[in-house]
């Protein structure tokens, strides 16, 4: 990707975050002027960097946010929840757009609509500006706004839109003449309807042809057309173009129900000069050239005109050079022929082209046109470019011209020396490229005279010869008043001072942008050090009991300790490169809570805590979408209708709190709403009629399981299916999510006091611990999250209870689970054994005994998910490679748990 | 009756109304050798146009109304 | 070689005048706003300044208005870019002593062609 897209990408996300942010800060502290300046200068710096893409859709949409932004700022305008919504709406497109750009460098299509149609949304809340009540009564800035209002519909200064050269040359010719003869004005209109607007009534082709003044239009569709059994009859997608002959307030009057979908231009009757048609050749148009010129240098427009109808005479219809001439005839009927014009179109007769217009014919025009430039970065093929003489000589205008500009406005003393000098400094410039040495002396005079008065009248007067000299014309446009500000204070400035000549400084980079497949790439490696070094404790071993030397065993495990020491280290400082604070997870909350909670009619608080906690990257990135689940359940079911809370004798607000804690190598993110909470009663009869839950286990299960409920698919506590948390995607999707980073999730709750969710989430993915089980001559490994200790049960202490087993460990009665049964590992009836090695693990809140042969090492490993015929045995959840060269098959406990 | 249907020609008469769009493309899809038929059209509504120009079905006649002429004659010549 | 110094919080703005600058020869620094441009002026010889008008901290007003104010920093040339095509933001920007008024987005042939003509006398000679 073009590197300056990739840096917009990135600035734009920033700055839609911050705008984001300031419109909740505005919320609490509304009116706050640093805020609004905050997001006034966002959409502002969004606006201007768009600008160097051909993205205009977004560009438009960011400048009508600006706008009503400003007016706000200026106090004409309140921000409403409402409007704040429609703002957060704003972003949320541009978002998607920015989105849109990284994915395929280009706005999605249907962006020009939408853009269209939220900027009109936010225009229209100028005018609602107009009747409040603005701060200053009756000031001038509100006066101005009103001015802007009528013309809401989107108003194009800068050159005509390329289509009209379109527009048959007899039209334009036309309008022209109604334009010179001092006729209504002429006007160029594109009009996009929206998509839908053939079910609000509208019919656009009859809008269009029904434009007052129309003399011509075009009809087109903005995308390519499906096959026809792929047609939407009823969704628009077409575009007209249309030119009038009309004032341009009539026509925006017009269209002013449609004005977010209309560009009016008001169109300078010399644009409409653009002769048209397949050049013919001959010498009849060379020769006229050579008279033309005369005659037009001269200003003789008399004999340039009869010329010009001697031509007509002998050309031959529907030829350029034809039309060209036509048009010359035209402009010289008109009372005071445009020389430049005239002259542009003598060339287009005599070359059969058409050459590039006078670059600067005056500053206003290539003002103009510069503002309506090309956005696309880099390509352009403009009128005015082309041959570097022609763009230093444009540039040199532009320059001479600005300085006339600087050296007559009003500026201030103290800054005296400093404009004198650099306009004199600028000019000497300009001179120097243009290689005009012969002005130098002039110019030195100048710059003396303005150094003595104190004004910048000497070099102005300059300038101004040297541009009517450059245009070849006597006068040069701006007339400016004389006079010059104070001249008090005389003494000759010292000439451009010397600075000093020091280096520029080194620009030391403090933060490394580094690539996140590097950095994968390196935990690859370290994951796999780890697992190299998990190898020498078995060399050790094999040392002492196959080759019996001690010694040598000794020296490995202690080696095996330092390199230990150095790969944790090791895998300690990579993990921490990929540490991002959970904040990034937590960022979208703020406004999720307020949207929710505002479609849903209730108050909700929303406190943050913990968000400095660093987790890894792909957790905190996957953390992202159980959570917003989390807390629109919490808002939807869990937090109370006010009406609700004020019965039950709580504060009206309800609270979510959002907290983030890291406990070892977990981070735990919980979600604590203080609403009605949840009735394991309740959940167990829904379990229960919905088939979740067997007869049996309805009577067993315990309050706390009860609760887990939730977390099975299928389950839902919703009462009806909401907007907010239905759509089918329940708990079970968060429990999903969770366990495929390696978590866990479980949920605590009081009846009329709220609930807690708890997700237990690795700090890092890569690594996991297991611990290493033997049963019936396989190692299998157990994840250690879920080991809450190991332990040997007397054969005598287990007791049957119906078919199942149970110990009583600590005064709590733990099922068993004889995994090698489980598994069908066992050959046969196992020997009796005075006591078993039993692993107690939890998993969701449940304990359960793992009746095991054997309890080994816990080691370090890289979890791999089953591939092929493999990943159907859901009770493993992957494989892993140790040091020895063996598999070790890892159990996947949940579902163990669901199969007994 | 803005829009009648022989055998291979759609003939639009008058001003044919938004209904009208889905019927025509019906109809068009049915006989896709078909012609439209644009002599007495006065006015067609944006609906209906689009469903010309999105089948490239063959003007038969052009309307006599010359501003709609001006209009369609661009978007549904055969030069696309 | 000429330097120029970009001031504009915006990144991509400062890469696209950068890229242009570049192109057309220039040495490039960068500033995000007046304060942070003042420091650097101040130790850099610039030839030249492309001065963003909306900034935090200081705008490019009063910038301009501190160069060239500055006794070793008042004759450098300053080219104001603003997003703003009104006559009174021009008039605002001759007022605080700038030498060009551009629009953005300018055309990359637009801005390299001035900034070369305006710096021709300048640079390492």
């Amino acid at each position: 990707m073009n590197p300056l897209l990739a840096e917009f990408i990135t600035e734009s996300r920033d700055l839609l975050e911050q705008a984001s942010q300031g419109f909740l800060a505005l919320e609490k502290a509304p009116g706050d002027a640093e805020i609004l300046n905050g997001l006034f200068r966002a959409m502002h710096t969004m606006k201007g960097a768009s600008g160097c893409f051909e993205i205009g859709a977004l560009t438009r949409l960011v400048h009508a946010a600006e706008d009503v932004l400003d007016a706000v700022r200026q106090g004409e305008l309140n921000l409403t929840p409402d409007r704040v919504d429609l703002f957060f709406e704003v972003l949320d497109r541009v978002g998607e757009w920015v989105d849109s750009l990284e994915a395929e460098e280009r706005l999605p299509p249907g962006a020009e609509e939408t853009s269209a149609g939220l900027a009109g949304r936010l225009r229209g809340l100028l005018s609602e500006a107009n009747d409040e009540e603005p701060a200053g009564a009756g000031d001038a800035v509100a006066e101005e706004r009103g001015a802007a209002d009528v013309g809401s519909v989107s108003e194009t200064s800068g050159a005509a839109p390329s289509w009209i050269v379109e527009v048959p040359d007899d039209v334009r010719r036309e309008l022209y003449q109604i334009h010179i003869e001092g006729g209504p004005g002429t006007v160029a209109v594109t009009y996009t309807p929206g998509e839908q607007c053939f079910f609000t009534g509208d019919d656009p082709f009859h809008t269009a042809r029904q434009t007052p003044g129309a003399r011509w239009g075009r009809v087109e569709s903005r995308e390519p057309w499906p096959p026809a059994d792929e047609l939407d009859p009823y969704r628009c997608v077409l575009r007209f173009h249309l030119v009038a002959a009309a004032p341009v307030e009539e026509v925006r009057e017009w269209f002013r129900y449609v004005a977010d979908q209309v560009e009016v231009h008001e169109v300078a009757p010399e644009e409409w000069v653009i002769p048209a048609g397949p050049p013919g050749h001959g010498e009849p148009f060379g020769a006229f050239g050579e008279d033309a010129r005369r005659w037009a240098r001269k200003g003789l427009w008399g004999n340039l005109r009869d010329s010009v109808r001697a031509a007509l005479e002998m050309a031959g219809p529907d030829l350029f050079q034809t039309s060209a001439l036509h048009w010359m005839d035209l402009v010289l009927r008109g009372p005071d022929p445009d020389p430049g014009l005239v002259e542009w179109l003598i060339e287009c007769v005599a070359t059969g082209t058409l050459p590039p217009r006078r670059p600067a014919s005056g500053a206003e025009r290539s003002d103009e046109a510069k503002a309506d430039h090309e956005k696309d970065v880099g390509s352009s093929e403009e009128k005015g470019t082309g041959r570097p003489e022609d763009e230093a000589l444009a540039a040199a205008v532009e320059i001479l011209q600005a300085q006339t500009e600087l050296l007559a406005a009003p500026w201030g003393p103290d800054i005296r020396l400093g404009v004198l000098e650099s306009a004199a400094g600028v000019m000497e410039s300009a001179l120097t490229e243009l290689g005009d040495a012969a002005e130098m002396a002039r110019l030195a005079e100048a710059r003396e005279a303005a150094q003595t008065q104190g004004s910048g009248a000497p070099l102005r007067a300059l300038a101004r010869d040297i541009l009517s000299r450059l245009l070849g014309t006597e006068e040069v446009q701006h007339e400016e008043p004389e006079e010059d500000p104070s001249p008090h204070s005389g003494g000759p400035a010292p000439s451009r001072s010397p600075r000093e000549n020091g280096a520029t400084p080194g620009q030391k980079i403090r933060v490394l942008k580094v690539d996140q497949t590097r950095i994968d790439a390196l935990m690859d490696l370290v994951g796999e050090l780890v697992v190299a070094k998990n190898a020498l404790p078995f060399l050790a071993r094999k040392a002492e009991e196959v080759f019996r030397v001690r010694d040598l065993a000794r020296e490995i495990k202690n080696q095996h300790a330092v390199i230990n020491r150095i790969a944790e280290e090791l895998q300690g400082a990579v993990m921490q490169v990929r540490m991002v604070p959970v904040s990034h997870a937590f960022q979208r909350f703020p406004r999720l809570v307020r949207d929710l909670s505002r479609k849903l009619g209730k108050k909700v608080r929303l406190v943050m805590e913990g968000e400095e906690t660093e987790a890894d990257k792909n957790v905190v990135e996957d953390l992202a979408e159980p959570l917003v689940h989390l807390v629109r359940n919490s808002i939807d079911h869990g937090i109370e209708s006010p009406e609700e809370r004020e019965a039950a004798g709580k504060p009206l607000e309800g609270e979510i709190r959002l907290r983030a804690v890291q406990l070892d190598d977990q981070v735990w993110i919980e979600v604590i709403d203080d609403g009605r909470g949840m009735d394991p009663e309740v959940l167990k009869r829904k379990a229960y009629e919905k088939g979740i839950l067997s007869e049996e286990r309805l009577e067993t299960i315990t309050d706390e399981e009860a609760l887990h409920l939730i977390f099975a698919p299928g389950f839902s506590t919703a009462e009806q299916v909401s907007d907010v948390s239905g759509r089918g995607v329940g708990m079970d999707a968060v429990r999903a999510m969770v366990d495929r980073v390696g978590g866990s999730v479980s949920v605590e709750s009081t009846l009329g006091r709220g609930t807690c969710i708890r997700m237990a989430l690795p700090l890092s993915m890569a690594v996991t611990r297991v611990m290493i089980v033997e049963v019936g001559g396989e190692t299998l490994g157990v994840p250690i999250e879920n080991i809450v200790e190991t332990v040997r049960v007397p054969t005598d202490e287990i007791h049957r209870i119906k078919r199942h087993e149970a110990a009583v460990l600590r005064d709590r009665l733990v099922p068993l689970c004889r995994l090698g049964r489980v598994l069908d590992l066992e050959e046969a009836e196992p020997e009796p054994r005075e006591e078993e090695a039993v692993l107690v693990v939890s998993i969701d809140g449940r304990e359960l005994g793992l009746v095991v042969d054997r309890f080994h090492e816990g080691v370090d490993i890289i979890l791999k998910p089953l591939e092929g015929i493999m990943a159907g045995f859901r009770l493993y959840a992957g494989t892993a490679l140790l040091g020895d060269g063996r598999v070790l098959l890892v159990l996947n406990l949940r579902e163990l748990v669901a199969c007994l | 009756m803005p829009v009648r249907y022989k055998k291979k020609v759609a003939v639009l008469e008058g001003v044919c109304a938004v209904e009208e769009a889905e019927s025509l493309l019906g109809w068009l899809q049915e006989h896709p050798k078909a012609k439209v038929n644009l002599k007495g059209c006065e006015h067609l509504h944006a609906a209906v146009l689009q469903v010309l120009m999105a089948t490239g079905a063959p003007v038969s006649v052009w309307p006599e109304d010359l501003d709609l002429r001006g209009w369609v004659e661009s978007a549904l010549a055969p030069a696309r | 070689m000429r330097r120029a110094l970009i001031v504009d919080d915006a990144v991509t703005v400062r890469m696209y005048h950068r890229q242009i600058l570049e192109g057309a020869g220039f040495e490039v620094d960068e500033a995000e706003n007046g304060v942070e441009a003042l420091e650097k002026a101040l130790v850099v010889p610039y030839d030249l300044l492309l001065v963003d008008v909306n900034m935090p901290k200081m705008d490019g007003y009063t910038f301009l208005k501190e160069v060239r104010s500055t006794p070793q920093l008042r004759a450098i040339p300053a080219v104001m870019i603003s997003t703003e095509a009104e006559r009174r933001d021009r008039e605002q920007a001759y007022r605080v002593g700038a030498n060009l008024y551009l629009v953005k987005p300018v055309r990359p042939e637009t801005l390299a062609w001035r900034a070369t003509l305006m710096t021709a006398r300048g640079g390492s000679r």
